[in-house]
């Protein structure tokens, strides 16, 4: 049996069109996913809508909210985990810097310092 | 665009009074929040959904599914992550960090090969480096970091201020200074040892965050004041909190002495608690910090029956408040 939460935020994303419903997909650049590659990578939801060969997909999200105004700590600033700086903008989550418990969410789109990025939150 | 679900588990924080709407916000203390004012904190808890100006309280929209007041604790946890131990009592998640370690001795150092120029340092799970540094009777800090840094892996040395530090290239890898013949640990102010970088715990286990640590225990005496204490006969009074010492002291003297000059009275002789009057002018005794019993020792020609006191020890709490995923 399956059970899940009713009011999950789910978005849209590009994808690649071999994307199945159900499978969990990573970010892999600005408001695009991929299935996951790699071990213990962090999953920015699981595929809910995919028309067959279709380049765009809805993703159940595991977060809590989706926000537009959040400001880019560093210059080139990629897409995937984040957490923030000390100033409270954000940064890619840096597996040799950062606790994975500072997590904070996964940024959607990227960018350099001062950019206005979009992000998921938990 | 700002999406947002609806049914968050929001909470009342104390904060400062210029928080603003929608500002990530850490956990400072019990039940307070503060803006972000440290890179990559774990002690995110939500951000500010509701802030009237110059109010000292704000609601939080937090990444939380529940909010509990009955977890039991062990090991006396700060407010922060936490995850359970065996028996599902809830203890402090230490996050991991970059280890560093710094001499203790000022540049400049007098180097002797084969006397003491050699330092062995490992780094987490790999081996032993070997480095050998040079005859030099006034090498510097810098000096010794570069040379260091010429075969170096997984760490970096440098001169900090004119001691020399090394610090781990990764999070969470310890940084070992093992034993060799012939150190140089003496001259740059190192000990053998290690200093840990990982976390006490996988983060993935973190199971959410205590946001308040327990109320401190209190002990109320059962008489009211006024009170009569005799000199050598009914003045002493012996008390030990938590951990601490056992503090005896001797109660000022007096006939019809009030519960609040008998408080103050305690207050100034003692530390690690506080006396205060409560209703029928009793004295109620307090621990400053959570964790810490109170215990009432036994000592000759006592005030407690005076003050409606027994011998005994009052435990602490150890429930916390708790918002968990």
């Amino acid at each position: 049996m399956y059970q899940k939460l009713q009011d999950v935020i789910a978005i849209e994303v590009t994808c690649p069109s071999t994307v199945t419903k159900g499978d969990p997909v990573v970010m892999s650049d600005d408001n695009t996913v991929a299935a996951i590659s790699g071990a213990g990578q962090v999953i920015v939801g699981t595929v809910c809508v995919h028309e067959a060969d279709a380049v765009v997909c809805t993703i159940e999200t595991r977060f809590r909210e989706r926000r537009d105004d959040r400001v880019c700590g560093a210059d080139a600033t990629t897409v995937g985990p984040f957490v923030f700086d000390a100033l409270g903008k954000v940064i890619a989550y840096a597996s040799a810097s950062h606790d994975p418990s500072a997590i904070a969410g996964v940024l959607l789109t990227g960018g350099d310092e001062d950019d206005v990025v979009e992000t998921l939150e938990y | 665009m700002i999406q947002k679900k609806e049914r968050v588990l929001a909470v009342a924080f104390i904060c400062p009074t210029d928080i603003e709407l929608d500002e990530p916000v850490l956990l400072s203390d019990d039940l307070t929040v503060k803006a972000i004012d440290a890179a990559a904190s774990n002690m995110l808890v939500g951000t500010v959904a509701k802030h009237e100006a110059g109010d000292a309280e704000c609601t939080v929209a937090t990444r939380f599914r529940e909010r509990r007041d009955d977890r039991v604790s062990a090991g006396a946890p700060a407010v922060g992550p936490f995850v359970f131990d065996a028996t599902g009592k809830a203890i402090a998640f230490t996050a991991a960090v970059i280890a560093t370690v710094t001499g203790t001795v000022e540049e400049t150092y007098n180097i002797v090969t084969d006397s003491n120029d050699k330092l062995k340092i490992k780094i987490g799970s790999g081996s032993g480096q070997t480095f050998q540094l040079d005859n030099d009777a006034s090498t510097t800090a810098a000096e010794v970091a570069a040379k260091i840094m010429l075969t170096a892996t997984d760490f970096t040395a440098s001169d900090a201020s004119g001691y020399v530090k090394l610090t781990a290239d990764d999070i969470g890898e310890d940084i070992e200074i093992e034993a060799i013949a012939n150190d140089a640990y003496t001259a740059l102010g190192f000990t053998v040892g290690v200093t840990n970088g990982d976390a006490s715990h996988d983060p993935s286990a973190v199971a959410g965050m205590i946001v308040k640590q327990p109320t401190p225990a209190t002990l109320t005496g059962t008489v009211g004041g006024p009170f009569t204490i005799v000199n050598g006969t009914s003045d002493a009074f012996k008390i030990k909190i938590g951990s601490g010492s056992s503090q005896e002291i001797d109660l000022t003297d007096g006939v019809g002495l009030t519960a609040a000059a008998v408080a103050a009275d305690i207050n100034t002789k003692t530390t690690d608690l506080t006396a205060t009057v409560v209703y029928g002018q009793k004295i109620k005794i307090a621990a400053d910090n959570p964790y810490e019993d109170i215990e009432i020792e036994t000592v000759a020609n006592n005030a407690y029956t005076v003050l409606g006191l027994t011998v005994g020890v009052t435990t602490a709490s150890v429930v916390v408040e708790t918002l968990e995923y």
